[in-house]
């Protein structure tokens, strides 16, 4: 099939997906109270933290963050943890699997995984448009810092990006499903990981340097917590290639793992019935 | 429904129990991967604590308790506790609205027991015992390491705050989840409420503005599923306030399953089969 072709079953696919999401408005849209409860949730501890850190010690900066430049990180990651791939996608590719679905995907002329990709763009866009706009709502009552205009461009391909890493990062440790009857325990844990070890609690700096030494060799920094302080200009351009170059070898690596990973699992896969 | 009925339901409880144990029984995978996952999530979160205490030594706000290391410890071992037994006992809250809206509820009312009963009943699930097994270690070694105080009466205080109090909060989210019967599919509100829960048990709510504390007692109890249990176990707390703490809880479970009763008659007014 030529590549125009191919490209525009895909994007049929995404919006087909758009219009799925749209059939179940109301329920989506309440999936957003997501955002404020997390929010506040972090803020009030952080809160006492930072009053505390100041009547201690004198205290304002913790981590390289004062206290409204941490509130406004943890909106930004938490509106990229909530946009790009974890739950829903995992349980999709369990349940294709596991139930048979998978079957008459393999009989169409698509590949599975790019038809997961392209499905989850809408909502990952919708979640995202979301979020800023809570975001620019909550900065009519917080002052919270506007990332400037240089800094929304350089977020544009580190967020591409990371919805690569996460998308791999999550369809691979669905695909375990081919050997793993209910393996949501996996899901479970790499949803952690990426979310703690991400940076997607607390900024990774706050951890002790060991920690954040090793922390910066795992790819789930990419997913949330470069894209935030990216966008919160904590970066000057010039010292973003190095950190660009590393994501998209770990971007390669996954997608290498990802076909392994497809190409053992397809071999294995039986669909009986009919 | 009659004393009798109550009884007689409640004996089939044990069989249900056995069931649940020999489904897990069936994929042993899963008991690894729930002790597996529980370990992991105790670790990331007493490194997500070991982080704010590297920073400042004890958190306190505007309770009167102060939170260190060894608390906060406690803290997650408890969350562990709770939710693993809320797993356990409580997993089939989230399968109400779908058991409404997709698969249907005839089966469950013409058997001779409560709908909302068999539900809870069919969905129980002997994994969560692991993550209450993981997280009393943790407990434990909390206990241990940084030399907490407990006493075998405080325990069973705590034990019994904590089961009221979860019952009070699953009760309330069991009302949450019979509004399908009137606006369909409502993932989106369990997801608020999850969201709360999911967010604040982790938290100790006591250094939390006294408006949020109310919030969290009254309004959506998730107080009851690691703060108050950890003061009451750890003796932070006074005896009469440790009284207090269960005689809210106990007035929330009554208020709730009066509710429950109330939404489940008039849902199921409402409600029609449909298929065949």
């Amino acid at each position: 099939m030529p590549f125009s072709l191919r490209l525009e079953s895909y994007l049929a696919v995404a919006r087909i997906s758009f219009r799925n999401i749209r059939q179940y408005t109301t329920d989506f849209l309440t999936h957003f109270a997501f955002f404020p409860v997390q929010i506040i949730a972090m803020s009030l501890v952080y809160w006492i933290v930072y009053q505390q850190a100041w009547i201690l010690n004198g205290m304002t900066v913790i981590g390289g963050f004062t206290f409204p430049e941490l509130i406004s990180y943890l909106f930004i990651a938490i509106i990229i943890a909530r946009a790009l791939p974890r739950w829903q996608l995992s349980i999709e590719v369990e349940r294709d699997i596991d139930l048979g679905p998978l079957v008459s995907y393999l009989a169409k002329p698509i590949d599975y995984a790019s038809f997961k990709f392209f499905s989850e763009i809408p909502r990952v866009l919708i979640y995202l448009l979301f979020g800023i706009l809570t975001y620019l709502v909550t900065l009519l009552f917080i002052p919270l810092p506007l990332p400037s205009l240089l800094n929304v461009l350089l977020f544009i391909p580190f967020f591409v990006i990371a919805y690569f890493i996460s998308f791999l990062l999550v369809f691979t440790v669905a695909l375990s499903t081919f050997w793993v009857y209910r393996g949501w325990w996996l899901r479970n844990l790499i949803s952690l990981l990426m979310l703690m070890v991400g940076g997607g609690l607390i900024p990774l700096s706050f951890f002790p340097p060991t920690l954040q030494f090793v922390f910066g060799l795992l790819p789930f920094q990419y997913c949330y917590y470069i894209p935030a302080i990216i966008l919160q200009g904590f970066y000057l351009p010039e010292q973003l290639l190095p950190i660009a170059l590393l994501s998209l070898i770990w971007l390669v690596v996954l997608w290498l793992l990802a076909r392994f990973v497809w190409s053992l699992g397809r071999r294995k896969y039986e669909g009986p019935g009919g | 429904m009659s004393y009798k009925d109550i009884i007689r339901q409640l004996r089939l409880l044990p069989e249900y129990i056995r069931i649940s144990f020999l489904q897990i029984a069936e994929n042993k995978i899963q008991l690894f991967g729930a002790f597996f996952t529980t370990s992991i999530n105790l670790v990331l979160y007493i490194l997500f604590w070991g982080v704010i205490t590297y920073q400042i030594p004890v958190l306190t706000g505007f309770g009167w308790v102060t939170w260190g290391q060894g608390e906060l410890t406690f803290l997650i071992g408890m969350t562990e506790v709770a939710w693993g037994f809320g797993a356990f006992a409580w997993m089939g809250i989230w399968q109400i609205h779908w058991y409404i809206t997709e698969i249907g509820i005839e089966t469950f009312q013409i058997r001779p027991a409560g709908s909302i009963y068999q539900i809870l009943a069919t969905s129980l699930w002997a994994g969560g015992l692991i993550q209450v097994v993981v997280g009393g270690i943790m407990l434990s070694l909390s206990v241990l390491t940084f030399g907490l105080i407990v006493t075998p009466f405080s325990i069973i205080l705590g034990v019994s705050a904590l089961l009221i109090g979860q019952a009070a909060l699953y009760l309330l989210w069991s009302c949450l989840c019979c509004l399908a019967f009137w606006i369909g599919k409502n993932e989106g509100i369990l997801t608020i409420s999850d969201a709360l829960e999911y967010n604040f048990a982790r938290m100790p709510i006591d250094i939390m503005p006294i408006g949020v504390q109310y919030f969290l007692l009254f309004v959506f109890p998730v107080i009851f599923i690691s703060t108050v249990p950890t003061m009451i176990i750890l003796n932070l707390i006074p005896l009469n306030f440790t009284l207090l703490y269960i005689g809210i809880a106990s007035l929330l479970v009554i208020i709730w399953l009066i509710f429950l009763r109330i939404i489940w008659s008039r849902g199921l007014k409402h409600y029609q089969p449909v298929g065949g």
